[in-house]
């Protein structure tokens, strides 16, 4: 899902975040919450947190947003799930798993014992019922179960699933956040009234997570308690407390001065270096590509042009003053996490584009994200000077990329984002981004070698094979020059010491597992 | 005063339909699509060309435009957020009475400070540096108040809570939506007092411009009635300098700082987006900056009608004010 910082007053973030650093660098006022107080008494297991937004909805069928995703995760599950720190698929709610040869079937075999928040037991029923909810037109998380031809509950604990087609990328489906999660029976049945219960699981929640909603008031935060009838290890923490501080400012001082015990998401990469003292820092990688999208239609229209660009986009030269040690170069057009290219990238040198002509460029980047962006487009206005061209920048709505196409003439000749796809599974960044008519394909770039590629990939189940043809058709985009990867960005969680487990997931942006962490 | 409420009555009905009318035309023109930021930004094409269907964002302009006025007008239906899934108008409910009570808090804040100009100025020359800071305050842009208050009340002195409406996780939610009248009510004299402290800095951050704008203007206002002849001749009957204003100057000074107020509050209202993100404050400020964030146009425009129709009812009840302030002032 495309990152966006809900706020679009960026600047007032900016000032107070380096009000802060003034007042408190040297570590004058941090001071340490500790996990047992020094009079010895029992451990705080309460946890605070911080939303940078509303959570629209929890209704997981209906929610595609990121901010929210480690509260709603606490709450439901899905069959199966990537495992800690990794992209490898584990089960959740299937303990086990088969596919067909021809990979038209999927039978799981549920985990005993798993009852939801309300203490009924889950059965395939259940998860029948769930993901039927989930195809239905009115949720708009739809099209994770398109490909679905049939459902079977063979057994109260089989479920299977037949495919219209092979879909090597449906497990991957299965563990995105925003992928299937099972409902119970008090979501689905009991609240039902007419329109499958959307009304009633906007503000409630009927899952088999640790923990259980227990209050949801709009605009001012959430709380969540232990789920006394979870099926597997019983969280730390007996409760967690997400309220809402939209300005990341806020935050900032907010966990400087104790209100909170961790910032999730989006603390100053600048001020990283220079934390007061009692703060811990906690980086892992997410499947968030910082990306240059290529405008082949207005200033750049030859291949060599581009090329010239790439050039001046080499992410060597700069990306340690954008985000210090917390980015490295992108290996390739998928995250690291994601795949590792069968061979490294080449960039251009300057001396090889130098007599190519390439008029002045304009660099967009999302309001939204103005914090990091604005500063890497400011940078690579420095280093496209260098290859001599020359560039400004504009910040701009978050609403203006996807609308990109209509008028490709008057849109930037570069936009910079950060975005993350739905899964771990190559294809589903390549059906994003890469492929003619892609989600956020935002230029309209077409690469018809490429496609052939993907669409090849897309139907072959053997991974390692469909990794190379991904890998191949990304070669082919890159070196066309139309997408320009510059960084892995780790995504940094700034916490009072102490706490650990985070639980964090490349596939899970921007969030912590309520149920890991400990103090 | 019959005729004055049906003109301002019809003036209001007539003045949302050309409100309505740009805003969606607004919306039209604005580099967003309704059925993508309703869908997400990674579904694929096909999932937003059904939603556009869906929202009837395929058909005439016209066609839409007419749906909307007879959904608004008739069924007073605001339609429904992209965002919650909810109706615009339950949404704008539910957060309205935190923005009302924080504009309530605003307007008396801006009171006192306003009294404070302008009669500490006539009366008090030694108050002559509080004016000064407040006049320094209200120049600053208000992101930069509201900044500033946070760091040094809040993070620095510890003097008051940083944001939100409670410190408290159990405050009531009713009936009144006005957390401090209902923890009153709930018997939670604790709560209200926290909520009041909550209530401060935004508050104090919202009313500081209109108080010192409105003050100026009492002030001026005042240094011409304190010339007239009835307040020489009040003067000369031995009444206090204190006496004059209040008996003689105040009311018949009244019509400027009125209409200064009129002016002032759309002002706040503009203000409530600012303010209210940066203090965590869940009312209409923060709901419509989280639906810019997510393109929910709908429910921007249902603010934008709510908060239009607010100011003309405000200004109608300044008027009616400067009325009942100023026997000549004819309705």
């Amino acid at each position: 899902m495309t990152k966006r910082l809900l706020g679009r007053s960026l600047l007032a973030a900016v000032l107070i975040t380096e009000l802060v650093a003034g007042c408190t660098a040297g570590g004058t006022s941090g001071t340490q919450t500790g996990t047992t107080n020094s009079t010895g008494a029992a451990p705080d297991t309460s946890l605070k947190t911080a939303l940078q937004t509303d959570i629209a909805t929890f209704d997981p069928d209906n929610n595609f947003e990121v901010a929210g995703l480690g509260a709603i995760l606490a709450v439901y599950q899905g069959l199966v799930a990537y495992g800690p720190g990794t992209t490898k698929i584990q089960g959740l709610l299937a303990k086990s798993w088969t596919v067909s040869p021809d990979g038209l079937t999927y039978t799981f075999t549920l985990r005993d014992g798993v009852k939801f928040g309300s203490g009924k037991s889950m059965t395939s029923a259940d998860v029948k019922a769930s993901f039927e909810r989930r195809m239905s037109s009115k949720f708009v998380l739809n099209y994770f179960l398109a490909g679905v031809a049939s459902m079977q509950t063979p057994a109260p604990n089989l479920f299977v699933v037949k495919l219209k087609s092979p879909e090597p990328g449906l497990l991957d489906s299965f563990c995105s956040p925003w992928g299937p999660k099972i409902v119970g029976p008090d979501g689905l049945g009991t609240h039902k009234a007419g329109d499958q219960s959307a009304a009633w699981l906007t503000d409630h929640a009927d899952g088999t997570g640790p923990f259980l909603l227990s209050s949801f008031v709009r605009g001012q935060g959430y709380k969540f308690d232990r789920n006394p009838n979870y099926w597997g290890e019983k969280p730390a923490m007996s409760s967690v407390s997400a309220k809402i501080v939209p300005d990341i400012g806020q935050q900032v001082l907010q966990v400087q001065n104790g209100d909170l015990d961790l910032v999730q998401h989006g603390y100053p990469f600048t001020q990283l270096a220079s934390l007061p003292a009692g703060l811990q820092v906690e980086a892992y990688d997410d499947l968030g590509l910082e990306m240059a999208f290529i405008n082949p239609t207005r200033n750049l229209k030859s291949a060599a042009q581009r090329t010239k660009v790439k050039a001046g986009l080499n992410p060597a030269g700069w990306i340690n003053d954008a985000f210090g040690k917390y980015a490295t170069p992108a290996k390739s057009l998928y995250p690291s996490a994601m795949l590792t290219p069968a061979k490294p990238y080449q960039w251009p040198t300057a001396s090889s584009v130098a007599d190519v002509a390439v008029p002045p460029l304009e660099i967009g980047y999302a309001a939204g994200e103005a914090g990091v962006q604005q500063r890497v487009a400011d940078l690579l206005i420095s280093q496209l000077g260098s290859v001599g061209i020359k560039a400004t920048a504009r910040s701009l709505s978050d609403a203006e990329p996807s609308n990109f196409a209509k008028n490709l003439n008057k849109a930037p000749d570069i936009f910079l984002a950060q975005n993350n796809p739905d899964s771990a599974d190559p294809g589903s960044q390549a059906g994003l981004f890469y492929t003619t008519g892609g989600g956020l394909n935002i230029f309209g770039y077409s690469n018809p070698a490429a496609d052939k590629l993907f669409a090849t990939a897309n139907a072959t189940v053997d991974i390692g094979k469909r990794n190379a043809l991904y890998d191949q058709g990304a070669q082919l985009i890159f070196d066309d020059g139309g997408f320009v990867p510059l960084a892995d960005v780790k995504d940094v969680i700034v916490h009072r010491g102490g706490l650990k487990n985070f639980g964090t997931k490349p596939g899970v942006p921007w969030n912590v597992d309520f149920g890991t962490i400990t103090r | 005063m019959k005729r004055f409420l049906l003109l301002r009555l019809a003036g209001l009905v007539g003045v949302l339909v050309v409100m309505t009318a740009v805003v969606f035309v607004l919306r039209q023109l604005l580099p967003a699509d309704p059925a993508r930021a309703a869908v997400g930004p990674n579904a694929p094409e096909s999932v937003v060309a059904a939603k556009r269907v869906e929202l009837g964002l395929d058909q005439p302009l016209y066609l839409q435009f007419g749906r909307y006025l007879d959904h608004l007008f008739l069924h007073g239906d605001l339609g429904q957020s992209s965002r919650t899934s909810r109706p615009v108008g339950g949404d704008i409910i539910g957060a309205l009475p935190a923005s009302l009570e924080l504009v309530v808090a605003a307007v008396l804040v801006a009171i006192v400070i306003g009294l404070v100009l302008a009669l500490g100025e006539l009366l008090l020359p030694w108050a002559k540096p509080i004016r000064w800071i407040l006049l320094a305050g209200a120049s600053a842009p208000i992101f930069l108040t509201g900044l500033l208050g946070l760091l040094l009340l809040w993070f620095k002195w510890h003097l008051l809570p940083g944001g939100g409406r409670s410190g408290l996780a159990d405050a009531p939610t009713g009936p009144t939506g006005f957390l401090t009248v209902d923890s009153l009510l709930a018997g939670r004299p604790l709560l209200a007092w926290d909520a009041v402290q909550h209530l401060a800095l935004p508050a104090l951050t919202l009313g500081l411009p209109m108080g010192v704008a409105v003050g100026r203007a009492l002030w001026s206002s005042l240094l011409g009635t304190m010339r007239q002849d009835y307040v020489r001749t009040a003067r000369s009957k031995g009444l206090t300098e204190g006496q004059v204003v209040r008996r003689h100057a105040l009311r018949n000074s009244a019509a400027a700082p009125l209409s200064m107020a009129g002016l002032q509050i759309g002002l706040i209202l503009a203000n409530l987006l600012i303010v209210e993100r940066i203090f965590a404050w869940p009312g209409i400020g923060l709901y419509t900056v989280q639906s810019l964030g997510t393109d929910d146009l709908t429910a921007v425009l249902g603010v934008a009608l709510v908060t239009g129709a607010a100011y003309i009812v405000i200004n109608a009840l300044v008027d009616l004010a400067q009325a009942v302030a100023d026997p000549r002032v004819s309705l």
